[in-house]
């Protein structure tokens, strides 16, 4: 268990800005929690509630994401349909899944649409600030 | 009429009739041989004293040949002796007919002559004087004593006759009493006793006789039937085990479902728990952030609870009582339960009921649950890429085959539907188009035997590629029958409890 690091906020990157986190979540409480942590960690995050929010806000030029963690059940537009339109995109920023159906088949489908790490609830919220900032260093 | 009485009746007319024969036949007999004696003594004497008669007559004159007749016909056969005039005519006292009258008049004796009632023999002799006839001699004797011997005779026959009768009738009234009709009533009982189910006694055999056999046979009857019966009871004591647990295993499946669905819809409020839960033991949670903390943590514990106490409010076995159920509201329990797994499945329920309710039926709520969760669930798996499914709850017209008032419970899907030949067999035990993983097959089996039970039936209707209507139909329960399983509503504050 990590503590979030307040030093992450003066993370040195491509762009003198603090890393973007882009949230996808239909669960209130849920998102409002993800979202607090990632702060925490220093990461500027952007939470919404289902996949068609999440087309929209990576259409905002001013607004990059670095990371996107998104949940696979969500109303409107699932985490999958919103992977395979990423992929077919090809402008998909890195990709972290969290999803409540955690069983292989949905961990290898969510993997091939381009997920990077695939996360089964309940898990721990201080594992997911890790798993960002382990693949933004990697980025 | 008993057994006895009729053989005895029967006996004692044959006797009767035997004995009666025998008598009548003797006595006609002895009768015939009495009549022919007297008939030769009458022939005898008749001739002797015609021949006597004769002589006198022709030696002495008519007036002593009567007098020695009188005194002879005294002798022989008193006041039956008669001298008859030679005349063309017969005369009336004559027994014979014309031609014997004629006959005699041509020297000719004839007789005997017996009458209809066989009272008398009569007999006639032709008195000749110098070669003409001059008289005809008729003797009478009574046939008196024939008649009484053939009386006496009859009289006898019917005596024994009736010594026979009576001796007969006691000994087959003993006989059959003692041989036939007291193993018989004790045969007789026994059938009752195994008629009434009593199977626990045997009969005493006496002898080898067929009575003895019939004494055997019913003992062994017994005996197969005792067999039989613990059989009976063994197997069916076995079915309603399996059954219970075929239901249970019913039961089981459907928690399984839903215990899957539950631990997914438990990871969310888990996660959430367990973060704002960190966020307070590090300290990054402070003051009104971690009371709020604390606040999510309860609200999200509550919401948990509450999932959990669906299901095992469902998986319980407790108390199956029969009482009044509410098919509303079981529906409404039921979509409820089942609410997050439609979700996840993009099905999306609609529960639609009748005016004029509450439908009730008489029957055990955990068991129609059962029914309705499998038929929810079916419904849900029927439609993997999602769809509406419609819940029912009406009043159902009597039909030809039920004149029962009835409700009906449906559940429609949009699902894929089945073929005819799915269909007729969705019922059977261990029936599946479902892969092994995802199916007993024995769902929609447990459903229907828990349906029949309710005394109601289960119809189906489905379309291949438009969708699957299953129609629940329970006997609607009365008024009375409702309010009769409804407790007495006491306070408030209890009901709420």
């Amino acid at each position: 268990m990590i503590r979030p690091d307040p030093k992450e906020r003066s993370r040195p990157g491509a762009s003198a800005r603090a890393a973007r986190v882009l949230l996808a979540e239909d669960d209130d409480e849920m998102r409002t929690l993800l979202k607090a942590y990632l702060e925490l960690a220093g990461y500027e995050v952007r939470a919404v509630g289902d996949g068609l929010a999440v087309m929209e806000a990576l259409t905002d030029a001013e607004w990059a994401a670095d990371v996107l963690v998104t949940d696979l059940h969500m109303p409107v537009m699932g985490g999958m349909e919103l992977l395979r339109r990423l992929g077919e995109s090809g402008a998909a920023p890195p990709t972290i899944v969290i999803t409540s159906f955690g069983d292989d088949a949905i961990h290898n489908r969510a993997r091939k649409l381009g997920a990077i790490e695939v996360f089964d609830k309940p898990f721990d919220s201080t594992r997911l600030v890790r798993a960002v900032k382990t693949l933004l260093d990697a980025g | 009429m008993r057994l006895a009485t009729k053989l005895t009746l029967a006996l004692t007319i044959s006797i009767f009739v035997v004995v009666g024969v025998h008598g009548l036949w003797t006595a006609r007999v002895a009768v015939g041989r009495m009549e022919r004696d007297r008939a030769r003594l009458l022939t005898e004497r008749a001739d002797l004293l015609a021949a006597a008669v004769s002589e006198a007559l022709n030696r002495e004159g008519e007036r002593n040949a009567r007098a020695i007749l009188g005194r002879t016909a005294d002798e022989v056969e008193p006041g039956r002796v008669a001298w008859l005039q030679a005349t063309g005519a017969a005369p009336p006292e004559f027994r014979g007919s014309a031609e014997d009258w004629s006959r005699l008049m041509g020297n000719q004796g004839v007789g005997p002559f017996v009458d209809s009632s066989h009272r008398f023999i009569a007999m006639y002799r032709p008195l000749v004087r110098d070669g003409k006839v001059a008289g005809v001699l008729g003797i009478e004797s009574s046939a008196q004593a024939a008649q009484q011997e053939s009386r006496a005779i009859l009289m006898n026959t019917a005596t024994i006759a009736l010594v026979l009768a009576v001796v007969c009738a006691l000994v087959i009234l003993l006989g059959t009493h003692l041989l036939v009709a007291r193993p018989l009533a004790e045969v007789t009982q026994q059938l009752r006793r195994i008629a009434s189910d009593d199977l626990t006694g045997r009969l005493h055999v006496r002898g080898a006789d067929q009575l003895g056999e019939l004494a055997n046979e019913v003992n062994q009857l017994t005996v197969g039937l005792d067999i039989a019966r613990r059989r009976i009871e063994d197997e069916t004591r076995r079915r309603v085990a399996a059954t219970a647990q075929l239901r249970h295993a019913g039961r089981l499946k459907v928690v399984g479902q839903l215990t899957a669905s539950i631990a997914h819809e438990l990871g969310t409020p888990l996660n959430v728990v367990s973060g704002r839960a960190h966020m307070i033991a590090i300290g990054v949670a402070k003051d009104e952030v971690a009371v709020e903390c604390a606040q999510i943590i309860e609200r999200q514990s509550a919401r948990m609870a509450e999932r959990i106490r669906g299901l095992l409010g469902f998986a319980r076995k407790g108390v199956s009582e029969r009482g009044s159920v509410d098919l509303a509201h079981l529906a409404d329990g039921s979509l409820s339960l089942l609410g997050h797994m439609m979700h996840r499945a993009g099905v999306v329920p609609s529960l639609e009921v009748s005016e004029g309710g509450p439908w009730r039926t008489r029957g055990i709520t955990q068991e129609l649950e059962q029914v309705l969760a499998n038929l929810i669930t079916n419904a849900i798996q029927a439609m993997p890429g999602g769809g509406r499914l419609s819940l029912r709850v009406r009043p159902a017209a009597a039909s030809e085959q039920d004149s029962r008032p009835l409700v009906c419970l449906e559940v429609e899907d949009e699902g894929e539907g089945m073929p005819d030949e799915v269909r007729a067999r969705i019922f059977v035990p261990f029936f599946t188009t479902k892969e092994a993983s995802e199916g007993t097959g024995l769902g929609l089996a447990v459903c229907a035997d828990i349906v029949r039970e309710h005394e109601g039936r289960i119809d189906v209707d489905s379309k291949p590629g438009v969708g699957t209507t299953f129609r629940v139909f329970l006997p609607m329960a009365t008024a009375e029958a409702a309010a009769e399983a409804t407790p007495p509503a006491g306070p408030e504050t209890h009901a709420a409890g």
